[in-house]
Formats: structure tokens, C-alpha cells, sequence
């Protein structure tokens, strides 16, 4: 089952990076960016037949990086790369949602919020899935918490 | 011909990446307005010429749904071609869009996907031809 999902929270991120934010995986820049240091993470909830959170965390830059090459601003505010970080969170849950929980169903996607490194929130729950991916320009984490299943 | 667009989404950051993506679609592109909810898009309709709307359905103040509701209402703007992107996936919901005239595109997308439903929604096959088939006179029989 996991790794069901992380195949399909994979899947979801890199069309997500690929399609809004024109970057790839580097599989070859993975050792490098082990020690990358955390930019802030963003984060929606949601609800619906599975409910919980999902959140993107940007590490070495890609944040900024990413926000100056899609928004065409050679230095985007961090309100700019946050909102940003924002909705690619909120794409990739909106992608993720409907391949591990089947297309019939309505999800409820909250606004994304933001979390800086120092605010980072200790989940009690173990993650549904977590993907690591080495971009070109820094890396980013996904996690997928479930929190609560609607019995059928 | 060069398409008047109307992008609604209540993210500033969402509307500069669909715009980004439309102008790398090839579509002919005229005026872009955009707008952060429903009402300011229906004072752009009503203030502009336009060809295209492309509406988030999640939006503060009037919802997407709201919005296209009061389009299809108005003489002035029944038939003006719109696009829904959006992160949604129900599919009744979705059929209700369709059902109301309305496409649809999913976050993420690509510029060929918007372009190729860009161009259904106008009645424009990918070769600049109408979709409507040209009737010969030699196909009737009176």
C-alpha cells in the first residue's frame, strides 16, 4: 500500500514540477544535495473520503530559483516564493488525491499555508508516503499524512 | 486572430503561470485582463471585449461556479467560450461544467493540453480550420 502511494505522490510531484514549474528530476544530483539546507515547507489539508495534509519542502534555494524562472522576477519577494511553494502544493494534492482514492469522489483542498524551518511542525503520525526529489535548482520533500478514512 | 483572454484565479501567482503557459501554447494572444474572483471578472466582461475566460472554481467572494452561472445568463456573454483550471477532481462536478457548456483543464497542464482544449472551446481545429463541416450544396437533396 505504501508504496502505492508513494509511486502515485511521485508521479503527481514530478508532472507538477515539470508542467508549472518547468524543472526535472536530477537523479544524478542526489548525493550532492543531501545536506541542502531547508528553505520552509508549505502546506494544505484536506477532506474528503481520506482526509490529512500534504506538504512540500524546499531545500537548497529551489523555492527562490523557482519563483524567479516562473514568475519572470529576478528577485522574487519571499511572499512571492512562498505563494508559490503555495500552489504547487496545493497542484500536487489536487493530482495525488484522485489516482490514490479513484475519481468519484470530493475532496475539500484548504488554502496552502507556510511554515518556516524553525516552525516546523512535529507530526505524531507516521507519514503515508514520502518522495525525495533532486531537482535542478535544489531539492524538495514530499509527505503525505492521512489522518482519518471515511468507512465506506 | 488574436484572442482576448480573461484568466481568473484568486492566486496573482496561479494567473502569471497560466498566462506563462498560454503565451508558450502558439495560441494567437491579444489583451490579457485577469482578475482575483468572480465579481472583479464580471466587470472585466463587461468593461472588455472578450474572447476567452479561463476561471479557477475556488475563489473567494464569488466562486468560479458562480461566475460562468451569471456568463450564461447574460445575453451579452451566453456564449463566450469558457475554460475551468482547476486542481478538481469530481467528475460529477465536472460533468456539470461540461453539461453547462464549459471546459475543463486540470492542474498541472501543459501548454499543448490548454491549446488543444483553447481550441475545441473556440471551434477551431489545430490546423486553423473551423470544426464545422462545410455543407456542399451537393450533399443536400431537395
Amino acid at each position: 500500500m505504501m508504496e502505492t502511494l508513494q509511486k502515485e505522490l511521485y508521479k503527481s510531484a514530478i508532472a507538477t514540477f515539470e508542467h508549472m514549474a518547468f524543472l526535472f528530476e536530477m537523479p544524478e544530483m542526489e548525493d550532492q544535495n543531501r545536506s541542502l539546507p531547508h528553505d520552509g515547507t508549505a502546506m494544505v489539508t484536506f477532506t474528503g473520503p481520506i482526509s490529512g495534509e500534504l506538504h512540500v519542502a524546499s531545500y537548497g534555494g529551489l523555492m527562490q530559483a523557482m519563483a524567479a524562472d516562473v514568475l519572470g522576477e529576478e528577485t522574487p519577494t519571499m511572499e512571492q516564493q512562498q505563494d508559490l511553494l503555495g500552489e504547487v502544493s496545493n497542484v500536487i494534492c489536487g493530482s495525488v488525491l484522485p489516482r490514490i482514492a479513484g475519481s468519484g469522489h470530493v475532496f475539500r483542498i484548504g488554502p496552502p499555508s507556510f511554515l518556516h524551518p524553525s516552525d516546523a511542525r512535529n507530526h505524531h503520525s507516521e507519514p503515508a508516503a514520502r518522495v525525495n526529489i533532486p531537482l535542478s535548482e535544489g531539492a524538495v520533500e514530499i509527505t503525505l499524512f492521512i489522518t482519518e478514512t471515511q468507512d465506506k | 486572430m488574436a484572442l482576448n483572454v480573461l484568466v481568473v484565479d484568486d492566486s496573482a501567482t496561479m494567473r502569471k503561470i497560466i498566462i506563462k503557459t498560454l503565451s508558450m501554447s502558439g495560441l494567437p494572444l491579444g489583451d490579457l485582463h485577469e482578475a482575483g474572483n468572480g465579481v472583479e471578472g464580471l466587470e472585466i466582461l463587461r468593461d472588455n471585449w472578450i474572447d476567452l475566460a479561463l476561471v479557477d472554481i475556488n475563489m473567494p467572494v464569488m466562486t468560479g461556479e458562480e461566475m460562468i452561472g451569471r456568463i450564461r445568463q447574460d445575453p451579452e456573454t451566453a456564449d463566450l467560450p469558457v475554460i475551468v483550471v482547476s486542481t478538481e477532481s469530481s467528475t460529477a462536478r465536472i460533468e456539470m461544467l461540461s453539461d453547462n457548456g464549459v471546459g475543463f483543464v486540470h492542474k498541472p497542464f501543459t501548454p499543448e493540453r490548454l491549446r488543444e482544449t483553447v481550441l475545441s472551446m473556440i471551434g477551431v481545429a489545430d490546423d486553423g480550420n473551423s470544426t464545422e463541416r462545410t455543407i456542399q450544396i451537393s450533399d443536400c437533396d431537395f
